[in-house]
């Protein structure tokens, strides 16, 4: 008997710890979703200060925004699981929009933009310098790549440009940090 | 002289090893918080209204329920009894100005017809609602204080239309 209901657990997934706190924030537990952004703020916010080219302000303004915005939207979720991804594809789509249609954001006036301090211990403080002077399509492409996982068709359709178009903004970046690194 | 630039393995090494998770900015949540608050707040609010408009009527109809007599005689009897009242009780002064344009006085005349009618199927279900009874009674009077100021601005059609 114990085990028959050994293989039943084995085969049956653990619901996910993001899927019960989406559908309990579903149902309006806010404490459920601050968990949520326990979990996945951190992550989110390293990739939006890389888009943001370091602006530290920008960043977070993206950050309330996605959050704020996938509240709003949780109905929409198909699977609550896939809370993480579908978190950071509204948050990336919402930080380009934001670039694209050129909104300025209030810069940080005790931030010097040509050095950013990243808001963690950076590991590598030259690369993250390096990496906020791109310009801005090829820093992009370099971000959504090589630090948010993404496959160039992917960065593709977020960024409404070829997939050839990511990959040649992809070799430029990583030319230019070479050169600059050097 | 030039320095060598790093190769591709070195870049992709450091790459690799940038922090890819750091603490979630302080104050962000917060404001977060405020964001989604107010707008379930907003939200709620219109919500609860309704909800306490629904009680205060239920609360309304269960109490006149419990205390309206009911007429001896049967509702038609009563109805018409309280007609004939009204047909005495109507004054001969017009409830509107008699500036009131003639399309504004028929718009009046139709609202009140649907008051009626709506208080006749009402007391269908209902016939020993006094209440009804007498919102019934003053949307009569109503109607024929409207008549008469319509007379006063009467146009053919108009008069056709209306089934005094």
């Amino acid at each position: 008997m114990k085990d028959m209901e050994a293989t039943v657990a084995q085969a049956v997934p653990a619901a996910s710890p993001d899927a019960e706190r989406v559908e309990a924030a579903r149902r309006g537990d806010q404490q459920a979703f601050a968990d949520l952004y326990q979990a996945h703020a951190g992550r989110l916010m390293t990739v939006l200060w890389r888009l943001a080219g370091g602006d530290r302000a920008l960043a977070e303004d993206w950050l309330q925004d996605a959050f704020v915005q996938a509240w709003n939207k949780l109905d929409q979720l198909r699977d609550p699981a896939a809370f993480g991804g579908w978190l950071k594809r509204l948050a990336i789509n919402l930080a380009l929009g934001e670039k694209r249609r050129g909104r300025l954001h209030s810069v940080d006036a005790d931030v010097d933009a040509s050095a950013p301090e990243p808001p963690w211990p950076a590991a590598d403080l030259d690369l993250e310098r390096a990496i906020a002077r791109l310009p801005e399509r090829s820093r992009q492409v370099l971000v959504l790549f090589h630090l948010s996982d993404l496959g160039h068709a992917e960065i593709a359709e977020i960024m409404g440009i070829e997939p050839g178009t990511s990959k040649a903004q992809l070799h430029r970046a990583r030319n230019l940090l070479k050169e600059m690194l050097a | 002289m030039n320095k060598p630039r790093i190769g591709d393995s070195e870049l992709d090494r450091r790459l690799d090893a940038l922090t890819r998770v750091a603490e979630p900015p302080v104050g962000a949540w917060s404001a977060i918080e405020h964001r989604i608050r107010k707008r379930r707040r907003s939200m709620a609010v219109p919500a609860g209204l309704a909800a306490a408009a629904v009680v205060f009527g239920v609360a309304l109809v269960v109490s006149q329920l419990g205390s309206a007599p009911t007429y001896p005689g049967g509702a038609a009897e009563a109805m018409q009894a309280e007609v004939r009242a009204m047909r005495v009780a109507a004054p001969e002064t017009p409830v509107l100005a008699d500036a009131e344009s003639p399309e504004a006085l028929m718009a009046a005349w139709q609202d009140n017809q649907q008051a009626i009618e709506q208080l006749e199927q009402a007391l269908e279900n209902d016939p020993g609602n006094r209440m009804l009874l007498e919102f019934l009674t003053e949307a009569r009077l109503r109607q024929a204080r409207l008549v008469r100021s319509i007379g006063r601005n009467k146009t053919p059609n108009n008069q056709r239309s209306m089934n005094l």
